[in-house]
């Protein structure tokens, strides 16, 4: 069994060394800080840091709405959260392209055209638009982790006590208090943890992004993507550093984001 | 439960279901709809054509073919993985355990550069013992299954592990002391026991694996009737105006992840019967 995870996980990692070896870390550096990688990495880490805001809160919602309410159909839609786990990226990507690209319906009214988009434009804001560009990062974002967020909160609100909070209403506590009070504590590590999943998870993401952004350097061209066009130059050295660049990212908000759940869960302990 | 018979008619509640729904039915459910709607817009006849498309045939034969050796060789470790994680303490466990997650947080174009990178005949590390062998790995199946065991080493164990924690070592050792052997007591005793969760593993990294596109992508080449996946395929197509083609082949792969989530559903009520999870 460890000779399994040597062959096919330790092994390609070691592969990574020789790239980065081969050239002086001077050289190196300057590949990672190239206008159009941190370009990329500045789209990537914005993009998913707004869609795994967006994904926070409303995903936070749905949880909720999926064990407090009863409403018909609710396994269904329980089960659909899981969805864009299970489903490809490619898949997902055209089926985005075709609902809400440039020539669907719902593209044309958000766009330059559309009454949407006019009456964006009218308020001094771009008109929409979900293929290329920021917008559609997030957008891709918001489909990729969706998951990560609900399945972190939802049983956290599942062992939820509501005695506690009946019982703080008894006190006279409003439903504001009962929720920043009692409820939010309770669920912010669980929160801030499926934002770190949900970072890390948007951040990698190729399959929807490539699809979805358009991949215009500086405009929407996010990290993987840039990893992959070093790749095909071929840059190994460039591909590589700006891999663990990446990695690094990923993993760092991960421990981040877990760690404080931590120290908060044992704080309140 | 108590808290159903404390609903009041508030707006607030209201307002959170109905928006956090309707969230989900535009993030979710109607661009799923919408591969099926786009897959079936000429009629059976038009998916069903598409579907006998030599290039789709292919596609779809060596997708089902990474699959065959992939998702065997990640469901026996995972299953060795799981099984020592949950039953043994030993120095190097955390260290085992990160090395089984790592790929979570890989992203999967790094994946494929890593496989690159090791197995390159030109500048690959390991590129002599892979011209000794005169394997082509690059650009050829080979390469995909690394690239895709690489991305999927994790789900079957993920998903096996809690189950085996969750199980009561009596049991097994009830069979050891009634005299059968250690493989007896792994097939009789605790594969039975946690066959949902291996079933709901396997048929995860099946989905994940048959939609693997990243990592796929930066080693196959993309020569078309070769190394052409059926994720590869679909991108193809799409961007070459063929949406039938395309969204046929979706559609196969989307069907793939309802039949998941149909099982992680089936596993989760077993699990509510027993009293597990």
């Amino acid at each position: 069994m460890f000779l399994y995870l040597a062959v096919f996980v330790v092994l390609p990692l070691a592969a990574a060394v020789p790239p980065l070896l081969r050239e002086p870390p001077s050289e190196i550096w300057a590949k990672i800080t190239a206008p159009q990688a941190m370009a990329a990495l500045k789209l990537s880490a914005s993009a998913s840091a707004v869609g795994g805001l967006i994904n926070t809160l409303l995903g936070s919602m749905l949880a909720w709405t999926l064990v407090r309410y009863r409403f018909p159909l609710r396994r269904v839609l329980d089960a659909l959260v899981d969805l864009p786990f299970a489903l490809p990226g490619v898949v997902a990507g055209i089926a985005l392209l075709a609902l809400y690209g440039p020539a669907s319906p719902v593209g044309e009214w958000i766009g330059p055209d559309g009454w949407f988009g006019q009456a964006l434009m009218r308020v001094g804001l771009p008109a929409l638009s979900l293929t290329g560009g920021f917008a559609a990062l997030v957008f891709a974002n918001l489909f990729v982790t969706l998951p990560f967020v609900v399945r972190t909160v939802q049983p956290v609100i599942a062992d939820l006590e509501v005695d506690v909070e009946s019982a703080a209403e008894s006190l006279g506590a409003s439903p504001t208090q009962v929720f920043w009070r009692i409820i939010l504590p309770q669920l912010s590590p669980a929160i801030v943890t499926g934002f770190g999943l949900a970072f890390a998870r948007g951040v990698n993401e190729y399959g929807v992004a490539v699809l979805v952004s358009g991949n215009i350097a500086f405009e929407s061209l996010v990290l993987p993507v840039y990893i992959f066009q070093r790749l095909e130059v071929p840059d190994y050295t460039g591909a590589t550093a700006l891999a663990v660049v990446l990695l690094g990212m990923a993993l760092g908000v991960l421990l981040l984001t877990y760690g404080w759940a931590q120290w908060r869960v044992r704080r309140v302990a | 439960m108590s808290h159903k018979r404390r609903l009041r008619f508030r707006p607030l509640p209201i307002l959170v279901a109905l928006l956090s729904i309707a969230y989900l039915l535009i993030i979710v459910a109607l661009p799923v709809g919408a591969i099926l709607y786009n897959a079936f817009a000429g009629g059976w006849q038009a998916f069903w054509e598409a579907l006998q498309d030599d290039e789709t045939q292919h596609a779809l034969k060596l997708t089902v073919t990474v699959c065959a050796v992939a998702v065997p060789f990640n469901t026996v470790f995972g299953l060795a993985a799981a099984w020592v994680l949950a039953r043994h303490r030993f120095v190097g466990r955390g260290l085992l355990a990160a090395f089984v997650n790592l790929p979570l947080a890989l992203a999967p174009t790094i994946a494929g550069l890593l496989v690159v990178l090791a197995y390159s005949p030109t500048i690959g590390l390991f590129r002599t013992p892979v011209l000794a062998s005169g394997v082509q790995i690059l650009f050829a199946w080979p390469g995909l299954v690394l690239a895709t065991l690489l991305v999927t080493v994790p789900l079957v164990a993920l998903e096996v592990l809690p189950s085996l924690e969750q199980l009561d070592p009596a049991d097994t050792q009830a069979a050891r002391t009634l005299g059968a052997t250690g493989w007896q007591t792994f097939w009789r005793v605790t594969l039975p026991a946690i066959r949902w969760s291996v079933l709901y593993g396997v048929v995860l990294c099946t989905a994940k694996a048959a939609g693997e596109f990243g990592a796929v992508s930066a080693v196959s080449g993309r020569l078309i009737g070769e190394t052409n996946t059926l994720t590869l395929h679909i991108e193809r197509s799409y961007a070459e105006y063929e949406t039938t083609k395309a969204f046929t082949s979706a559609t196969l792969l989307t069907l793939l992840a309802v039949g998941t989530l149909a099982i992680n559903v089936l596993l989760h009520r077993q699990a509510a019967k027993r009293g597990l999870r």
